[in-house]
Order: structure tokens, then C-alpha cells, then sequence
């Protein structure tokens, strides 16, 4: 029987890269509940801008673009993990749209001046955000980091991907 | 691995049809038992018995010392390769074959060697990657074989495994099975209702019909020694001839024809002098010769060897003769008996 180098890395070869996958639903997951969080506030007509709109579009592509990475991670491809990262990167930024500008707007309505976000909402919301941006990230770094092993491993052995 | 014995076995349905009476057997540690007979003659109710997903009407079943009549199937430490694969169309080739030891919770770096040394025995090595859907058919019996020795079971048990392939894979797959079973050494049960796979495949056979077991003995002793007229018929390819005939002294009466008896046959049917018996004469016994004359039906060369199909005193027979012959239709060959059996009329068994 052919001698097997790297229990740890042969083994890759023919399973799937589940962590960074799951890791990938997570961010799904967070994101999910960050937006239902914002939708369903409803404030005045603060939210009935161009800028919601903006979010939905972007909301519904991040999960396209998420759960692509999901598939693409799982099978060790380094573009997705190099997507992912980025995706990540964007959950982050994301938080100087909506829920910052939320956060510090006072709207008058009915007489009344509103705050739009309060502190709690606002700690919500970012810690959904951070906490996507970094299972994405760590999604794709996870996923680099084995498939440049995986890489050299089969160099290393001699077969083809 | 382990030895295997079924005492008294019976299985009885709900709607009071007896599948299997009283069937005995030990399998001893590594031998490699086939069951083999017509459609619905219980061979795969006592498999299926074995291996927990038939309930035991009555009797025992002990394998390696342990009683396991009413054990649950997973505590029975058995595997089972069924005819249809049985493989998960989602997974791949190695996420089949470790299947069933992730569920054991077995440490994964220990299923990957499990794994990739069942695949290696078995040849699977590139298709490890790809899913059953990509493979061909005799690819996913290996796969359903792979899973099996993963679990390094006590028992193996084949429910007619290579009825789904062709023939030209059904040979190379057997001659795999066989392979397996010489490197792995294991305890096998195997049913097939194709005695070619009995043969060549078998340690020892047990012939059924009807939920009767008929024989068990070696390939040989069920080829040369037939216990009785049913074992005699089923193995053998093609099928032996069978005749009335009448014990007269040294001769056998046929029909009007006279074949002659050698001492030690006349002896053995003395008992039997003046009455019928049934006579067999497989086709490969049927050879050039002067005794009796054959009327030619029909003629299927098979490269080394000729069926000559005709018949004899008005019963069809079938010769295989060692030649490249061509015989016209209604032509007579003349033939002798090289060797022939006899058989009770009213036991049907052998004398």
C-alpha cells in the first residue's frame, strides 16, 4: 500500500473543508439577523430612503455572494477564500452606512423628535456585523491556508488535483 | 473474524407461508459459504435472518460463540452487500466508504487509513473523489465491498451482489470477491440463485428449495455426488438429462433402448432390480460411441465445445461434446454414457 506522508493533508485530499463552510452559514446567519433587526424598525419615515434600498440590494447580494463562498471553500478553492475575505471586509465598512448614520439621526415626527437607533439597537446590530466580517474572514483564511498546504502536499506526493 | 452456526432456523411470515424449515449450518472461521437455488426458496430470508433485518421465527444463531438470535443488527457486528449497492448518491466514494465508522464516531485520521487501505484492496484509489452516479456499475459493488471491510466485521454477507452487472463484469467482479475473501481471510455468506457463481466462488455450498436445504458439500461433492434430483438439475450447465428407466439385471431399459451397466452400478442398483428409477446423465457424460443413437435437433457451437441437442427414445437430451462439430438436423449420432446417476423415482434421491 502507498505510503501515506501526511495523515492531516491526505485526508484533506478527500474531504471537504466543512469549517470554513460552516463559518461561511454563520455569516449568513448574522447577516440575516442584522438585517431583520433594521427592517423591522420603523421609525418615522426615516428608513424610506435611497439608501435602504441600497441595503436590501447589497443585503441580497452578500447572501448570494456568501453562500457561493460557502460552496467554493468547502472544495478548497482559493478565489472564493480570497472572495470571502473581501465580503468580510465589507461587513465592516457596513457599519458606517446604515446603523451609524441611524444611530446619530433625530428625526421630528408628529411633533416629536425621534432618535432613530437607540445604543442598544446600535451595539446589536455592530456586534452582528463584526461578528459576520469575521466569520467570513476567517472563512477564507482558513481556506488559503489549507489550500496552499493541499497544494504542496500534492506536489510533494505527485497527483494532479 | 469469526465462525458462524444456525441451528434449527425457522422463519414463518405473518400470513402463515413458511419461508425456511429447520436450517442447519456451521460455517467455520473464513470459509466462504454460498447459498444457492431458484427464486423464493428462502436462501436470501436466511441472509437476511443473519444479518437482524428478518426476525427468527425459532432456532439459534451464534456467531463467534455469542448468541445473537435476538440481538439488534448494528450490535451484530456483521456487514452486508446488497444488490442494489444501497450506496448514498450525495456522497462520494470516500465519504460512503467512512460512512458507516463516522457514525461509530470513529477517530477520522484512523477512517482515512481504514479507508484509503480498503481502497487500495479494492482498487478505488482515483475514484475516491467522484460520486456513485460517475462510477460504473461494478465500481459501485466495489464501493458497497469497501464500505463492508472498512468495518472490519465478523461476518460478511452478500445478497446476490452481481446480479445488476453484465456478464462480462460479473466475471471480473467475482473473480475480485474471490480475491478479497483469499486477502482478507474473512468469514463469508454469499447467495446468488447462478450456480457458475457457486462454483467458482464457493468453499462449501448449500443448495436449497422450497425453504429445505437439499445439500451442503463442497463444489465438487454437489457436482459429482448430487444428493438428489433437485441438486442434480440445478447445478451443472446445461442441466443434467434425466430418463425413466427399468433395473434389468446388468442392463438399464430405456425406452426399449439397453444401456449397459458396469459391475459396480449393477451392484448399487440391485435392491432396485425389476422396478424404475431415474436415471441422469449430465451432458459433458455424453460423448462419441456405439451404445445409443441420438436424433439430432439442433446444434450451438461454442468454440472448444458442441451442444448437441436431440433426443433419445423420445427424451430430449443434450450432449456437450469436446469438438467443433456440426451435425445436421435429423441426423444420428451415435454415443455412449460415460458416466451416469441414479436416482430413487419415489425419494428422488440418490443411490
Amino acid at each position: 500500500m502507498r505510503e501515506i506522508k501526511d495523515l492531516r493533508l491526505d485526508r484533506m485530499r478527500y474531504t471537504n473543508n466543512a469549517i470554513s463552510a460552516t463559518l461561511c452559514y454563520l455569516a449568513i446567519l448574522l447577516d440575516a439577523l442584522y438585517f431583520v433587526s433594521i427592517y423591522s424598525s420603523d421609525v418615522g419615515n426615516y428608513y424610506y430612503s435611497m439608501t435602504i434600498g441600497v441595503s436590501v440590494v447589497y443585503n441580497l447580494v452578500f447572501l448570494l455572494v456568501a453562500f457561493l463562498c460557502s460552496e467554493g471553500v468547502k472544495n478548497y478553492a482559493k478565489l472564493y477564500g480570497y472572495v470571502s475575505i473581501a465580503i468580510g471586509v465589507l461587513q465592516l465598512v457596513r457599519i458606517l452606512g446604515i446603523p451609524l448614520n441611524a444611530f446619530t439621526s433625530v428625526i421630528s415626527y408628529a411633533g416629536e423628535e425621534l432618535k432613530v437607533m437607540e445604543l442598544s439597537q446600535f451595539i446589536y446590530v455592530t456586534v452582528l456585523l463584526v461578528l459576520s466580517a469575521m466569520a467570513c474572514c476567517a472563512a477564507g483564511a482558513i481556506c488559503l491556508t489549507k489550500s496552499y498546504e493541499l497544494d504542496a502536499y500534492r506536489r510533494e506526493i505527485g497527483v494532479e488535483k | 473474524m469469526a465462525s458462524l452456526s444456525l441451528k434449527n432456523l425457522n422463519k414463518i411470515y405473518d400470513n402463515d407461508v413458511q419461508a425456511v424449515y429447520d436450517f442447519n449450518l456451521d460455517v467455520k472461521d473464513g470459509e466462504l459459504i454460498v447459498l444457492v437455488g431458484p427464486s423464493g426458496c428462502g436462501k436470501s430470508t436466511t441472509l437476511r435472518m443473519v444479518a437482524g433485518l428478518e426476525d427468527i421465527t425459532s432456532g439459534t444463531l451464534i456467531i463467534d460463540g455469542k448468541d445473537v438470535t435476538a440481538m439488534p443488527p448494528k450490535d451484530r457486528d456483521i456487514a452486508m452487500v446488497f444488490q442494489n449497492y444501497a450506496l448514498y448518491a450525495h456522497m462520494t466514494v470516500y465519504e460512503n466508504m467512512a460512512f458507516s465508522l463516522t457514525l461509530m464516531k470513529e477517530n477520522p485520521y484512523v477512517i482515512h487509513e481504514k479507508v484509503m487501505a480498503a481502497a487500495e484492496i479494492l482498487g478505488l484509489t482515483d475514484q475516491l473523489n467522484k460520486k456513485p452516479k460517475q462510477l460504473s456499475g461494478g465500481q459501485r459493488q466495489r464501493v458497497a465491498m469497501g464500505r463492508a471491510i472498512v468495518r472490519t466485521p465478523k461476518v460478511f454477507l452478500f445478497d446476490e451482489p452481481l446480479s445488476n452487472l453484465d456478464a462480462k463484469l460479473r466475471g471480473a467482479t467475482r473473480r475480485e470477491i474471490l480475491l478479497l475473501h483469499k486477502r482478507l481471510g474473512a468469514t463469508m455468506l454469499y447467495v446468488t440463485h447462478d450456480q457458475t457463481e457457486a462454483l467458482t466462488l464457493a468453499d462449501r455450498i448449500v443448495c436449497m428449495s422450497m425453504g429445505y436445504v437439499q445439500q451442503i458439500g463442497t463444489p465438487l461433492e454437489l457436482y459429482d455426488t448430487p444428493a438428489n434430483v433437485f441438486v442434480a438439475s440445478f447445478i451443472g450447465l446445461p442441466p443434467m438429462n434425466f430418463f425413466d428407466a427399468l433395473v434389468s439385471g446388468d442392463t438399464l431399459e430405456v425406452e426399449g433402448l439397453s444401456i449397459p451397466l458396469s459391475e459396480e452400478e449393477a451392484g448399487r442398483l440391485r435392491p432396485y432390480d425389476g422396478k424404475f428409477i431415474t436415471l441422469g446423465v449430465r451432458p459433458e457424460n455424453v460423448d462419441h460411441g456405439s451404445d445409443l443413437a441420438i436424433k439430432v435437433s439442433g446444434c450451438e457451437n461454442l468454440g472448444q465445445t458442441t451442444l448437441v441437442h436431440g433426443t433419445l427414445a423420445g427424451h430430449k437430451i443434450t450432449a456437450k461434446l469436446r469438438e467443433w462439430g456440426s451435425y445436421a438436423i435429423g441426423e444420428e449420432l451415435s454415443v455412449s454414457f460415460t458416466r451416469m446417476h441414479f436416482f430413487d423415482k419415489e425419494t428422488t434421491n440418490r443411490i
